[in-house]
């Protein structure tokens, strides 16, 4: 029932932001945002089980866990990036949607940037 | 005539007490290797003795304590696998867009190559070590076991035997730490960059790095087994004529002739089995080396194989190849060690069933 309401949230949305554009276009941006944010929370909030279960998974080995924080955190960055990107090229703000991907990329690299330095660490030792 | 019956029994002597003088085979046994067999030390040179100790339920219930030790790494290096690979084809399925989802898969990718790196580091030391391990152990039995071989009249046999020890010792320390363990290193690491770079082939170096190794692989044990059956077959003749001339020798001696003639019946016998005993402890003891580090590799192996297949099956593409190519260098690694110990077991197994 929950998740037919939000994918019914979403058609709403996109039914009153179609007909905003007609009427006051600059407040039909901000509805398709508000709509967004909205489905975005949401979807995370679904996430919860996924991340349990790998949070059990993770418990299991005797792998660091801050590797696990980091995939995570990427993933989460890249979420938000892709919902900002998509946002700026549905009101062609291309230059505006490459600065914010040019920005998750730095962003990216870095989080990145201790598992980099262990795999050029773990590499040295391995051609040792 | 008393003269030359004097010189043969000096000579005799001589031989005999040169096993008397050796150190015991049981004092070269790497101690923990040593504590898991009961071997009395009086009766080292009773065949029977030693293959009590050495018995094929000892080694069976090496085995199982081995397995029981290495299952739960299995479950735990899958877990570790698992768990990342389900993040990576998260990460695939869940961005729409192709800068996003590699950016993502790319950490997650990294994360995955560290943690092989890490696994198959550890697993390349462990079979280095175990290597030298053997190779000490066989080097350190060689003047025991020429000893004895002296003594019991086969001077040809106990050359062979100090020859291919010291070949395969050469070859174990050659293919491990010159040739092959560095270039496994350096096929795994082009294995990792296969999945990082999609522009450039590495997969192609991989594969041709593959093909050397083994080719290098097959090239040393064909000349090792080449050169040490032609050595056996030609010491076997030599030993032979050797005894049967000694023999007649100690016949011709008048009154004693026969008297000495059977003693050194007796006592070549008797060295026989002391050469058996030292030959039993000498593969008991390499087995005995052998089976944990193996048990460990294969047990990684197929945690990887595993992986590799859940990989295939969930169309994770990126990991596949990083999978499939520490799949190859597991599979080397391992060829290699079962070459190496083949090697040095080879030599013990033809003192005590091929040249005796």
């Amino acid at each position: 029932m929950e998740n037919t309401t939000i994918l019914l949230f979403g058609l709403i949305v996109s039914l009153i932001a179609m007909m905003l554009s007609r009427v006051r276009a600059e407040y039909a941006g901000l509805c398709v945002l508000c709509g967004a944010v909205i489905i975005l929370i949401a979807a995370l909030q679904k996430t919860d089980g996924i991340l349990d279960f790998l949070t059990n998974l993770q418990q299991k080995t005797s792998f660091p866990s801050e590797y696990y924080a980091i995939i995570l955190k990427c993933m989460g960055i890249c979420i938000l990036s892709e919902l900002a990107t998509a946002v700026a090229n549905d009101h062609h703000h291309s230059s505006l949607a490459q600065s914010m991907w040019y920005f998750t990329r730095v962003l990216l690299l870095g989080l990145a940037l201790p598992v980099l330095q262990d795999v050029i660490a773990a590499m040295e030792e391995l051609l040792k | 005539m008393k003269r030359r019956i004097g010189i043969f029994v000096l000579l005799l002597f001589c031989v005999l007490s040169v096993s008397a003088n050796a150190t015991q085979i049981t004092e070269i046994i790497p101690p923990e290797i040593a504590q898991q067999f009961s071997l009395d030390t009086d009766k080292v040179d009773d065949p029977a003795s030693v293959l009590s100790s050495f018995s094929f339920s000892t080694f069976l219930s090496m085995l199982e304590r081995g397995l029981k030790s290495v299952v739960p790494q299995l479950g735990e290096m899958l877990f570790e696998i698992l768990s990342i690979l389900i993040i990576l084809v998260l990460v695939d399925r869940l961005f729409t867009s192709q800068n996003h989802r590699f950016a993502a898969s790319c950490v997650g990718n990294a994360v995955l190559v560290l943690f092989l790196l890490r696994r198959f580091t550890s697993s390349i030391i462990l079979a280095e070590e175990n290597l030298e391990t053997i190779r000490v152990f066989c080097q350190a039995s060689i003047p025991i076991i020429t000893a004895i071989l002296i003594a019991g009249g086969k001077s040809f046999a106990s050359t062979l035997f100090s020859y291919g020890i010291s070949l395969s010792s050469t070859l174990i320390s050659t293919l491990s730490h010159s040739i092959c363990l560095p270039m496994i290193r350096i096929y795994l690491a082009f294995g990792c960059c296969s999945t990082v770079w999609n522009d450039i082939n590495f997969g192609a170096i991989c594969v041709l790095i593959k093909r050397i190794i083994k080719w290098l692989i097959g090239i040393v044990f064909s000349v090792f087994s080449l050169t040490f059956s032609m050595q056996t077959i030609l010491s076997r003749s030599a030993d032979g004529i050797a005894f049967k001339t000694l023999k007649a020798a100690a016949g011709g001696i008048p009154f004693l002739g026969n008297v000495f003639s059977g003693g050194l019946d007796g006592a070549f016998t008797l060295l026989s089995g002391a050469k058996t005993s030292a030959s039993i402890i000498g593969i008991g003891v390499i087995i005995a080396v052998f089976i944990g580090p193996a048990l460990t590799l294969v047990c990684q192996y197929f945690a990887i194989s595993l992986s590799e297949t859940i990989a295939v099956f969930l169309d994770a593409k990126e990991c596949t190849l990083l999978l499939k190519a520490t799949r190859g260098a597991y599979e080397l690694i391992l060829g290699l060690f079962l070459v190496c110990v083949m090697m040095s077991i080879i030599c013990y197994l033809m003192i005590c069933v091929g040249v005796g």
